[in-house]
């Protein structure tokens, strides 16, 4: 008995470390050598960058960039692989072969691939090649590029929102000035709501359903003078009564129109909120909550289109606050398991604080550029369009919520109660928040936090 | 014409028929070596791309592994399937959807495939031609029939137009979370066409004799169905049932696909369950654990709940099977 019993064990210890040797071991130190000097000559270097970018005109804007960037230093050439996303990333450095450089769409895991090590703290490379990253990013950037300390990535442009309006449905509503907080929205999109004939709604003045394009990020605190995560870390659902003011306005407005108008708007609209068929654009709102990018889709599809942009207004009781937003956008990391890092910092360096680049995809992506450098060269800074969501950036109180181990599971949960809540699942508010919150901290728990 | 495979080693019709002396041939070891041989292609293909990553999931779903993660990876023993029951309420949502399906459009499939080869039979003239046009569908690739679905069920697509000229506010499809899961079942059943075609031969492979002695019995249409075509196609529907069970328990593409397009925001994590989680599956869930917040070794623990729940219902249906399946012969 004793051989096959021995023989067995041999097999199943050397099946457990196969398996255990088929996950990723770490990478070698990330801490940078020498910085490039861009004057002197270097041993031909090739870097890997993957983006999430897949449009032709985007792609065409890197290319170009690192065209000129290899003509101006022939020995780095960059391989360059579009539509890549976070997922595909993941894979390729759990399968042991991660790109130098990755540029993904949201911020939402740099605090998990920082945590995991995934991603190296570019912190050091920044100081070797005197960069003082506090002097080149605004702080909205740097908040969610940073996890306890360590600078795990870049920003690569940044998004901003704000209210959009149709300022012909203003005046023929009789609104002379804008919305500065919920309330008076509220009232105003009741003033801007016009009914057909047969009692169904022809134009809704602001629909505030949470799954409704980006009306996620009007609960994540910065409209309403609350924080996602206070100090200690936790969720603050529970201890800030806040919260239960801002999902009463968000019931309030739904209870208005009606529940089963409210998600055929959302039904109908959804698939359109970035073409010809947006609502704002048709006439089927007269407000709407957007990002930056709105105002390029907006010259593409209706040049003639006359409207206003102004910050989304505030919980009353929060006017402090106005004028702040959720900032959030595109991150780039530099892989923990690159072979040539220095090289890849480089590049990386290149892409997230050349002026020239920064703006040229600024105005092809109609994003907001990320650098104090671009922003101030930026020839769209000051257009009545663009200029508020240059301010939202700039706003001193404009922040993502704090990013967490939990990757982007703790926004999910909590969007997953917002429209339970929103489809009258969730009766006591107050327990429904304070179970919330418990949730999504026994998440960070779990992963780290 | 049934054929007899000899053991290895011996001579077809050889061996059993003269046995050696002293019992049987043992087979040469050179032999087996090429057996081996001949065999290795499966066996590597097997053992590299079928039992490893079947044991590499059952060693994850025992981890904390996460993709893309250097931390190193701790053991922690049943804590991902406690998890799945204890925290997890998108679990129990996609739980929830999958069952519906299961319960609803796997009977609903069968039982349209059953009626469409029940009518087609009957047609005297054009019977290819109709069955033919009913088949057709099922051979579109499935990511290519949910888009034209999307199309079609827009809420302000051409059904809904239709609807709106009789007066009817059509709904919003697979943009309302009432309706998303019957806009699916409305796809499956229109894509029924290879059940179809099996239900189709096996009514035909009915004797005729039975009907005949049905009809001088004093049977009519509905009752010749039910006492003669029934049990004769009775294995048939078991097989229809089981392997859409099964399918339905996998249910993604048509979800995943329907799902993304009828949402037009860009993350990725946004596109699974839309709307309103209304069409998260467990498969969904299962990828958006795995591939969204990279936990590997939860989503590992997801796919052997699922193996062994699907093991065990169909374990449960062939021995219920025996109660409702006939086969020809007497077999049960």
């Amino acid at each position: 008995m004793f051989k096959p019993i021995t023989g067995a064990a041999a097999v199943t210890a050397a099946g457990v470390l196969l398996l255990a040797g088929c996950t990723s071991t770490g990478p070698a130190s990330s801490q940078p050598d020498t910085a490039i000097t861009p004057g002197a000559s270097h041993a031909a270097t090739t870097v890997t960058v993957w983006t999430f970018n897949h449009l032709p005109n985007e792609v065409a804007a890197f290319k170009e960039t690192l065209n000129r960037l290899h003509s101006k230093y022939p020995w780095l050439t960059v391989k360059f692989v579009p539509n890549k996303d976070d997922a595909a990333y993941a894979k390729a450095v759990a399968a042991g072969d991660p790109p130098d450089v990755f540029v993904s769409s949201v911020p939402d895991n740099v605090a998990k691939f920082c945590y995991n090590g995934t991603v190296a703290d570019v912190g050091p490379y920044l100081t070797s090649a005197r960069i003082d990253a506090a002097k080149t990013f605004p702080a909205a950037t740097l908040a969610y590029t940073r996890y306890q300390g360590k600078q795990c990535a870049l920003p690569l442009l940044t998004d901003a929102f704000a209210l959009y309006y149709n300022k012909q449905m203003f005046k023929a509503a009789g609104i002379t000035e804008p919305p500065r907080t919920l309330a008076e929205l509220t009232a105003d999109a009741k003033k801007l709501t016009v009914k057909n004939s047969d009692g169904s709604i022809k134009t809704y003045g602001f629909v505030p359903r949470s799954d409704y394009d980006v009306n996620r990020y009007l609960y994540t605190g910065a409209h309403s003078g609350t924080e996602f995560y206070g100090k200690d870390g936790r969720t603050t659902f529970a201890s800030d009564a806040k919260w239960q003011q801002l999902l009463k306005w968000d019931q309030g407005l739904i209870d208005y129109y009606g529940s089963a108008n409210v998600q055929k708007f959302v039904g109908r609209y959804q698939p359109h909120a970035d073409d010809a068929g947006n609502p704002l654009l048709t006439g089927a709102a007269a407000m709407e909550f957007d990002g930056e990018w709105h105002v390029g889709e907006i010259a593409t599809e209706k040049k003639d289109f006359d409207y206003g942009v102004v910050p989304m207004p505030v919980l009353d009781g929060s006017s402090g606050t106005y004028g702040a937003g959720s900032t959030l956008g595109t991150v780039a990391y530099l892989s923990a398991g690159s072979q040539h890092k220095q090289e890849a910092f480089f590049a990386l360096q290149q892409l997230t604080t050349d002026t020239t680049f920064l703006n040229t995809l600024a105005d092809t992506v109609y994003n907001v550029p990320s650098t104090f450098a671009a922003l101030k060269a930026w020839d769209q800074r000051d257009d009545p369009h663009w200029k508020p969501f240059v301010d939202v950036f700039e706003n001193k109180n404009s922040t993502y919520k704090t990013l967490t181990p939990a990757g982007i599971e703790d926004m999910d949960t909590w969007r997953a109660f917002l429209l339970d809540y929103e489809q009258g699942k969730v009766t006591d508010v107050a327990s429904g928040l304070a179970g919330v919150g418990k949730k999504i901290d026994d998440l960070n728990s779990e992963s780290g936090q | 014409m049934t054929t007899v495979l000899a053991p290895v080693g011996e001579a077809p019709g050889s061996a059993r028929t003269r046995p050696a002396r002293g019992g049987r041939r043992r087979p040469s070891r050179a032999r087996w070596w090429v057996v081996l041989a001949f065999l290795s292609p499966f066996a590597v293909g097997f053992c590299v791309f079928v039992l490893y990553p079947v044991a590499a999931t059952l060693y994850y779903s025992l981890t904390d592994f996460q993709a893309g993660s250097y931390r190193p990876v701790q053991f922690v023993g049943l804590r991902n399937y406690r998890a799945l029951f204890e925290q997890s309420d998108t679990f129990w949502v996609s739980v929830r959807n999958t069952l519906w399906m299961v319960v609803v459009m796997v009977p609903l499939r069968t039982a349209w495939a059953m009626f469409t080869a029940w009518v087609i039979i009957r047609v005297r003239r054009g019977r290819a031609v109709y069955r033919t046009l009913f088949f057709l569908p099922s051979m579109v690739p499935v990511v290519a029939a949910a888009l034209s679905f999307i199309v079609l069920l827009n809420p302000v697509g051409p059904l809904n137009r239709l609807l709106g000229l009789v007066g009817v506010d059509g709904p919003g499809w697979f943009a309302d979370p009432a309706w998303s899961k019957p806009s699916l079942v409305l796809m499956a059943l229109w894509a029924s066409g290879n059940v179809m075609v099996i239900f189709s031969a096996a009514m035909l492979d009915v004797p005729r004799e039975l009907y005949e002695a049905a009809e001088l019995d004093g049977a009519g249409t509905l009752q010749k169905f039910r006492s003669v075509t029934l049990p004769a196609i009775s294995p048939v529907i078991f097989f229809a049932l089981l392997t859409g069970m099964i399918y339905t328990f996998q249910y993604f593409t048509e979800a995943f696909v329907a799902s993304s397009s009828a949402n037009a925001t860009s993350s990725s994590n946004d596109l699974i369950g839309y709307p309103a989680n209304s069409l998260l599956f467990y498969s969904t869930e299962l990828y958006r654990q795995g591939f969204g917040y990279f936990k590997t070794g939860y989503a590992s623990a997801m796919a052997w709940l699922l193996f062994l729940v699907i093991f065990a219902a169909t374990v449960v249906f062939i021995r219920a099977s025996r109660r409702f399946v006939h086969y020809s012969g007497g077999g049960r």
